[in-house]
Protein backbone atom coordinates (compact mmCIF):
# COMPACT_ATOMS: atom_id res chain seq x y z
CA UNK A 1 0.00 0.00 0.00
CA UNK A 2 1.61 3.75 -1.49
CA UNK A 3 0.13 6.41 0.96
CA UNK A 4 0.91 9.56 0.17
CA UNK A 5 0.25 12.87 1.97
CA UNK A 6 -1.59 15.88 1.67
CA UNK A 7 0.01 18.42 -0.81
CA UNK A 8 0.79 22.20 1.11
CA UNK A 9 -1.27 23.69 -1.40
CA UNK A 10 -4.80 21.27 -0.26
CA UNK A 11 -3.78 21.80 3.57
CA UNK A 12 -3.76 25.54 2.97
CA UNK A 13 -6.99 25.62 1.53
CA UNK A 14 -8.34 23.39 4.01
CA UNK A 15 -7.16 25.93 6.75
CA UNK A 16 -8.38 28.87 4.96
CA UNK A 17 -12.03 27.33 5.08
CA UNK A 18 -11.86 26.49 8.60
CA UNK A 19 -10.62 29.96 9.70
CA UNK A 20 -13.50 31.41 7.27
CA UNK A 21 -16.07 29.46 9.36
CA UNK A 22 -14.12 30.10 12.95
CA UNK A 23 -14.70 33.91 12.15
CA UNK A 24 -18.47 33.85 10.51
CA UNK A 25 -19.03 31.70 13.98
CA UNK A 26 -17.29 34.65 16.17
CA UNK A 27 -19.11 37.16 14.16
CA UNK A 28 -22.60 36.33 14.70
CA UNK A 29 -21.76 36.52 18.30
CA UNK A 30 -20.10 40.25 18.24
CA UNK A 31 -23.44 40.71 16.27
CA UNK A 32 -25.75 39.37 18.59
CA UNK A 33 -23.81 41.22 21.79
CA UNK A 34 -24.39 44.31 20.01
CA UNK A 35 -28.29 43.54 19.67
CA UNK A 36 -28.13 42.32 23.38
CA UNK A 37 -26.32 45.75 24.43
CA UNK A 38 -28.98 48.15 22.04
CA UNK A 39 -31.44 46.25 23.42
CA UNK A 40 -30.26 46.71 27.07
CA UNK A 41 -30.08 50.39 26.25
CA UNK A 42 -33.58 50.97 25.02
CA UNK A 43 -35.05 48.84 27.81
CA UNK A 44 -32.90 51.35 30.35
CA UNK A 45 -34.41 54.33 28.15
CA UNK A 46 -37.92 53.04 28.41
CA UNK A 47 -37.57 53.07 32.14
CA UNK A 48 -35.92 56.64 32.11
CA UNK A 49 -38.72 57.97 30.42
CA UNK A 50 -41.55 56.40 32.63
CA UNK A 51 -38.98 58.27 35.42
CA UNK A 52 -39.64 61.44 33.53
CA UNK A 53 -43.10 61.22 32.97
CA UNK A 54 -43.38 60.54 36.49
CA UNK A 55 -41.68 63.78 37.44
CA UNK A 56 -43.74 65.61 35.17
CA UNK A 57 -46.72 64.58 36.51
CA UNK A 58 -45.63 65.61 40.12
CA UNK A 59 -45.79 69.21 38.68
CA UNK A 60 -49.24 68.66 37.28
CA UNK A 61 -50.58 71.78 39.69
CA UNK A 62 -47.77 74.10 39.01
CA UNK A 63 -48.99 73.02 34.57
CA UNK A 64 -52.42 73.60 35.38
CA UNK A 65 -52.04 77.28 36.13
CA UNK A 66 -55.17 78.71 35.34
CA UNK A 67 -56.51 79.04 38.73
CA UNK A 68 -54.13 81.90 40.31
CA UNK A 69 -55.15 85.23 37.54
CA UNK A 70 -57.28 83.42 35.10
CA UNK A 71 -56.08 82.52 31.81
CA UNK A 72 -53.58 85.12 31.31
CA UNK A 73 -51.19 83.30 33.19
CA UNK A 74 -50.86 80.25 31.57
CA UNK A 75 -50.70 82.39 28.40
CA UNK A 76 -47.51 84.16 29.83
CA UNK A 77 -46.06 81.05 31.32
CA UNK A 78 -46.48 78.84 27.38
CA UNK A 79 -45.07 82.10 25.58
CA UNK A 80 -41.93 82.71 28.10
CA UNK A 81 -43.28 86.25 29.22
CA UNK A 82 -40.39 87.42 31.53
CA UNK A 83 -42.80 88.09 34.33
CA UNK A 84 -43.38 84.24 34.63
CA UNK A 85 -39.84 81.58 34.66
CA UNK A 86 -41.93 80.02 31.64
CA UNK A 87 -42.33 76.87 30.06
CA UNK A 88 -39.04 76.65 28.70
CA UNK A 89 -37.32 77.37 32.09
CA UNK A 90 -39.75 74.64 32.98
CA UNK A 91 -38.53 72.19 30.50
CA UNK A 92 -35.25 72.81 30.83
CA UNK A 93 -35.06 72.57 34.59
CA UNK A 94 -36.65 68.65 34.46
CA UNK A 95 -34.82 67.72 31.63
CA UNK A 96 -31.25 68.72 33.38
CA UNK A 97 -32.11 67.44 36.87
CA UNK A 98 -33.45 63.80 34.67
CA UNK A 99 -30.06 63.58 32.82
CA UNK A 100 -28.00 64.40 35.32
CA UNK A 101 -29.51 61.23 37.53
CA UNK A 102 -29.62 59.09 34.92
CA UNK A 103 -27.02 59.84 31.98
CA UNK A 104 -23.95 58.98 34.06
CA UNK A 105 -21.18 56.94 34.22
CA UNK A 106 -21.22 54.47 30.48
CA UNK A 107 -24.54 56.21 29.95
CA UNK A 108 -22.61 59.90 30.33
CA UNK A 109 -22.80 60.37 25.81
CA UNK A 110 -26.42 59.90 26.08
CA UNK A 111 -28.43 62.26 24.27
CA UNK A 112 -31.80 63.53 24.85
CA UNK A 113 -34.45 66.34 23.86
CA UNK A 114 -37.51 67.55 25.44
CA UNK A 115 -40.63 69.19 23.78
CA UNK A 116 -43.73 70.52 24.58
CA UNK A 117 -46.03 69.73 21.52
CA UNK A 118 -49.81 70.97 21.29
CA UNK A 119 -52.24 68.91 19.17
CA UNK A 120 -55.27 70.87 18.57
CA UNK A 121 -58.50 69.10 17.48
CA UNK A 122 -59.77 71.44 14.81
CA UNK A 123 -57.93 74.46 12.81
CA UNK A 124 -59.65 77.78 13.53
CA UNK A 125 -59.16 80.47 10.80
CA UNK A 126 -57.46 83.58 12.09
CA UNK A 127 -56.52 81.97 15.89
CA UNK A 128 -52.97 82.80 16.49
CA UNK A 129 -50.38 80.44 18.00
CA UNK A 130 -50.88 80.84 21.62
CA UNK A 131 -54.52 80.38 21.41
CA UNK A 132 -54.58 78.01 19.42
CA UNK A 133 -52.16 76.23 22.08
CA UNK A 134 -53.96 77.13 24.89
CA UNK A 135 -57.27 75.97 23.22
CA UNK A 136 -55.51 72.83 22.45
CA UNK A 137 -54.35 72.09 26.46
CA UNK A 138 -58.44 73.01 27.57
CA UNK A 139 -59.75 70.81 25.10
CA UNK A 140 -57.57 67.53 25.61
CA UNK A 141 -57.07 68.13 29.40
CA UNK A 142 -53.71 67.17 29.00
CA UNK A 143 -50.02 68.16 28.30
CA UNK A 144 -48.10 66.33 25.75
CA UNK A 145 -44.40 66.31 25.98
CA UNK A 146 -42.02 64.44 23.01
CA UNK A 147 -38.71 62.49 24.68
CA UNK A 148 -36.03 61.99 21.73
CA UNK A 149 -33.58 59.64 23.29
CA UNK A 150 -30.41 58.49 21.17
CA UNK A 151 -28.60 56.24 23.45
CA UNK A 152 -24.46 55.62 22.73
CA UNK A 153 -25.41 52.46 20.68
CA UNK A 154 -27.60 53.87 18.05
CA UNK A 155 -25.46 54.63 15.36
CA UNK A 156 -28.82 55.43 13.31
CA UNK A 157 -32.27 55.90 14.86
CA UNK A 158 -33.30 56.90 18.21
CA UNK A 159 -36.00 56.57 20.73
CA UNK A 160 -39.07 58.61 20.62
CA UNK A 161 -41.54 58.70 23.64
CA UNK A 162 -44.40 61.05 23.91
CA UNK A 163 -45.02 62.15 27.69
CA UNK A 164 -48.77 63.07 28.66
CA UNK A 165 -48.98 65.16 31.90
CA UNK A 166 -53.00 65.46 33.38
CA UNK A 167 -54.02 69.31 32.96
CA UNK A 168 -56.88 70.74 34.90
CA UNK A 169 -58.24 73.48 33.63
CA UNK A 170 -59.92 74.33 36.66
CA UNK A 171 -56.98 74.05 38.28
CA UNK A 172 -55.99 72.86 41.53
CA UNK A 173 -58.22 73.36 44.37
CA UNK B 1 0.88 -10.97 -0.24
CA UNK B 2 2.13 -7.48 -0.96
CA UNK B 3 4.88 -6.47 1.56
CA UNK B 4 3.08 -2.74 2.52
CA UNK B 5 5.37 -0.07 1.63
CA UNK B 6 4.69 2.18 4.56
CA UNK B 7 6.94 5.61 5.12
CA UNK B 8 5.82 7.59 8.37
CA UNK B 9 6.08 11.27 8.67
CA UNK B 10 9.33 12.98 8.97
CA UNK B 11 9.97 15.11 11.96
CA UNK B 12 10.32 18.59 10.45
CA UNK B 13 6.35 17.47 8.97
CA UNK B 14 5.27 16.82 12.24
CA UNK B 15 6.45 19.57 14.24
CA UNK B 16 5.26 22.08 11.24
CA UNK B 17 1.44 20.10 11.59
CA UNK B 18 2.20 20.44 15.80
CA UNK B 19 2.57 24.21 15.53
CA UNK B 20 -0.39 24.43 13.37
CA UNK B 21 -2.62 22.58 15.38
CA UNK B 22 -1.39 24.46 18.32
CA UNK B 23 -2.19 28.00 16.25
CA UNK B 24 -5.53 27.01 15.70
CA UNK B 25 -6.84 25.88 19.33
CA UNK B 26 -5.48 29.00 20.85
CA UNK B 27 -7.66 30.58 18.02
CA UNK B 28 -10.39 28.60 18.90
CA UNK B 29 -10.07 28.41 22.79
CA UNK B 30 -9.70 32.73 22.74
CA UNK B 31 -13.41 32.86 20.33
CA UNK B 32 -15.10 30.50 22.72
CA UNK B 33 -13.86 32.45 26.07
CA UNK B 34 -15.05 35.28 24.39
CA UNK B 35 -18.07 34.11 23.68
CA UNK B 36 -18.73 32.73 27.04
CA UNK B 37 -17.69 36.12 28.68
CA UNK B 38 -20.60 38.31 25.84
CA UNK B 39 -22.93 35.53 26.94
CA UNK B 40 -22.51 36.12 30.73
CA UNK B 41 -22.26 39.96 29.95
CA UNK B 42 -25.82 39.65 27.91
CA UNK B 43 -27.37 37.48 31.11
CA UNK B 44 -26.20 39.90 33.17
CA UNK B 45 -27.75 42.71 31.21
CA UNK B 46 -31.24 40.63 31.20
CA UNK B 47 -31.08 39.63 35.22
CA UNK B 48 -30.33 44.14 35.43
CA UNK B 49 -33.31 44.93 33.46
CA UNK B 50 -35.54 41.89 35.24
CA UNK B 51 -34.98 43.31 38.63
CA UNK B 52 -35.04 47.31 37.54
CA UNK B 53 -38.56 46.45 35.92
CA UNK B 54 -40.20 43.87 38.94
CA UNK B 55 -39.20 46.60 41.75
CA UNK B 56 -40.20 49.58 39.25
CA UNK B 57 -43.34 47.75 38.52
CA UNK B 58 -43.98 46.42 42.14
CA UNK B 59 -43.67 50.55 43.81
CA UNK B 60 -45.48 52.24 41.01
CA UNK B 61 -48.70 50.12 42.10
CA UNK B 62 -48.21 50.16 45.53
CA UNK B 63 -47.42 53.88 45.80
CA UNK B 64 -50.38 54.49 42.74
CA UNK B 65 -52.91 53.16 45.53
CA UNK B 66 -51.27 54.32 48.60
CA UNK B 67 -52.89 56.73 51.27
CA UNK B 68 -49.56 57.77 53.34
CA UNK B 69 -45.71 57.20 52.97
CA UNK B 70 -43.23 56.71 56.07
CA UNK B 71 -39.35 57.05 55.77
CA UNK B 72 -37.96 55.40 58.65
CA UNK B 73 -34.60 54.05 60.06
CA UNK B 74 -32.47 56.96 58.54
CA UNK B 75 -34.23 56.78 55.21
CA UNK B 76 -33.29 53.23 54.70
CA UNK B 77 -36.78 51.66 55.06
CA UNK B 78 -39.81 52.79 53.29
CA UNK B 79 -43.44 52.44 54.37
CA UNK B 80 -46.15 52.72 51.71
CA UNK B 81 -50.00 52.67 53.92
CA UNK B 82 -52.59 51.74 51.59
CA UNK B 83 -55.70 51.99 53.74
CA UNK B 84 -58.42 51.21 51.63
CA UNK B 85 -57.80 48.31 49.01
CA UNK B 86 -60.26 47.84 46.53
CA UNK B 87 -61.57 44.38 45.33
CA UNK B 88 -58.45 43.30 43.41
CA UNK B 89 -55.49 44.77 45.06
CA UNK B 90 -52.69 42.71 45.49
CA UNK B 91 -49.73 42.88 47.59
CA UNK B 92 -45.91 42.87 46.99
CA UNK B 93 -46.38 39.33 48.14
CA UNK B 94 -48.49 38.80 45.25
CA UNK B 95 -51.56 38.17 48.12
CA UNK B 96 -54.90 39.55 47.33
CA UNK B 97 -55.76 42.23 50.30
CA UNK B 98 -59.32 43.20 51.72
CA UNK B 99 -58.25 45.24 54.23
CA UNK B 100 -55.41 48.03 54.67
CA UNK B 101 -52.12 47.05 54.95
CA UNK B 102 -48.78 48.62 54.86
CA UNK B 103 -45.76 47.55 52.75
CA UNK B 104 -42.18 47.87 53.94
CA UNK B 105 -39.45 48.46 51.62
CA UNK B 106 -36.14 47.64 53.12
CA UNK B 107 -32.25 45.89 52.66
CA UNK B 108 -31.52 42.74 54.31
CA UNK B 109 -28.36 41.41 53.52
CA UNK B 110 -27.97 43.10 50.18
CA UNK B 111 -31.39 41.87 49.30
CA UNK B 112 -34.55 43.91 48.64
CA UNK B 113 -37.06 42.72 50.92
CA UNK B 114 -40.53 43.58 50.54
CA UNK B 115 -42.56 43.40 54.36
CA UNK B 116 -46.42 43.77 54.61
CA UNK B 117 -48.01 44.25 58.07
CA UNK B 118 -51.44 44.11 58.98
CA UNK B 119 -53.18 43.98 61.83
CA UNK B 120 -55.49 41.09 62.10
CA UNK B 121 -57.57 40.22 65.42
CA UNK B 122 -55.84 43.08 67.38
CA UNK B 123 -52.87 41.64 67.08
CA UNK B 124 -49.75 42.97 63.99
CA UNK B 125 -49.29 40.60 61.98
CA UNK B 126 -45.56 40.63 59.47
CA UNK B 127 -44.58 38.79 56.70
CA UNK B 128 -41.71 39.25 54.24
CA UNK B 129 -40.30 37.96 51.29
CA UNK B 130 -36.65 39.09 49.22
CA UNK B 131 -38.32 40.95 46.06
CA UNK B 132 -34.64 41.33 44.12
CA UNK B 133 -31.64 39.93 44.62
CA UNK B 134 -27.98 42.07 44.64
CA UNK B 135 -29.44 45.21 46.02
CA UNK B 136 -26.67 47.17 48.17
CA UNK B 137 -28.31 50.19 49.26
CA UNK B 138 -31.87 52.08 49.15
CA UNK B 139 -32.72 56.13 49.73
CA UNK B 140 -35.41 57.94 49.41
CA UNK B 141 -36.54 61.40 48.23
CA UNK B 142 -39.75 63.00 48.68
CA UNK B 143 -41.49 65.88 47.26
CA UNK B 144 -44.60 67.56 48.61
CA UNK B 145 -47.72 69.32 47.14
CA UNK B 146 -47.20 72.57 46.74
CA UNK B 147 -50.44 74.73 45.29
CA UNK B 148 -49.30 76.63 41.95
CA UNK B 149 -45.85 76.15 43.07
CA UNK B 150 -43.36 73.51 41.11
CA UNK B 151 -42.41 70.02 43.74
CA UNK B 152 -39.16 70.04 45.32
CA UNK B 153 -37.56 66.59 46.02
CA UNK B 154 -35.71 66.12 49.30
CA UNK B 155 -34.76 63.55 51.36
CA UNK B 156 -38.07 62.04 53.44
CA UNK B 157 -37.51 63.09 56.56
CA UNK B 158 -37.11 66.29 55.69
CA UNK B 159 -40.28 67.64 54.56
CA UNK B 160 -43.93 66.85 56.54
CA UNK B 161 -44.92 63.45 55.40
CA UNK B 162 -48.57 64.52 55.41
CA UNK B 163 -48.94 65.57 51.84
CA UNK B 164 -46.11 63.70 49.93
CA UNK B 165 -47.27 63.31 46.40
CA UNK B 166 -44.28 61.61 44.33
CA UNK B 167 -41.79 59.40 45.84
CA UNK B 168 -37.86 58.74 44.23
CA UNK B 169 -36.49 55.62 45.06
CA UNK B 170 -32.69 55.60 44.63
CA UNK B 171 -31.43 51.64 44.30
CA UNK B 172 -27.65 50.56 43.82
CA UNK B 173 -26.84 47.13 42.15
CA UNK B 174 -24.66 45.80 43.81
CA UNK B 175 -21.81 44.51 41.05
CA UNK B 176 -20.88 41.41 42.76
CA UNK B 177 -24.31 40.02 42.00
CA UNK B 178 -24.16 40.78 38.49
CA UNK B 179 -20.44 39.52 37.16
CA UNK B 180 -19.37 40.87 34.25
CA UNK B 181 -20.55 44.95 34.92
CA UNK B 182 -17.50 45.88 36.44
CA UNK B 183 -19.40 49.12 38.88
CA UNK B 184 -22.47 49.11 41.05
CA UNK B 185 -25.32 50.42 38.52
CA UNK B 186 -27.43 52.92 40.08
CA UNK B 187 -31.07 54.08 39.27
CA UNK B 188 -33.43 55.78 40.73
CA UNK B 189 -37.21 55.93 39.76
CA UNK B 190 -40.42 58.30 40.74
CA UNK B 191 -43.41 57.21 41.98
CA UNK B 192 -46.34 59.01 41.73
CA UNK B 193 -49.40 59.04 44.79
CA UNK B 194 -52.22 59.57 42.34
CA UNK B 195 -54.76 58.52 44.88
CA UNK B 196 -53.74 61.18 47.18
CA UNK B 197 -53.08 63.77 44.40
CA UNK B 198 -56.78 63.45 42.88
CA UNK B 199 -57.68 64.28 46.63
CA UNK B 200 -55.76 67.06 46.79
CA UNK B 201 -56.24 68.68 43.48
CA UNK B 202 -60.09 68.09 44.29
CA UNK B 203 -59.54 70.00 47.43
CA UNK B 204 -61.14 66.85 49.50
Amino acid sequence: MKQKGFTLLEVLIAGLIITLGLVAVVNVQVASQKRGFETHQKKLAGLYAQDLQVRLNADTCYLSKSNDNGITDLNDFISNNPSDKGLDAFIAKHETEWRNTHFTESRSGWRSDLIAVFHSQDEIAGENELDRKVRALDDNGYWEFELTIKPTSFKEGYIQQSLIVNYIKEGCK
Amino acid sequence: MVKAYQQGFTLIEQLVTLALSALLMAGIATSVAAITQAQNLTRDYGNLQETLSFVNSSLARSVRVAEKVKSKTNNKLLSIEIKNPEAADINCLAKEMTQGYSENYLIINNNLVCEVELIKGGSLIKESEVIAFGVSDLSFDCAEYLKAREVVFEECGKNALNNIIAVRVNLTLDRKYFLEIKKDFKYSGTFYFRLKHNDLISGL
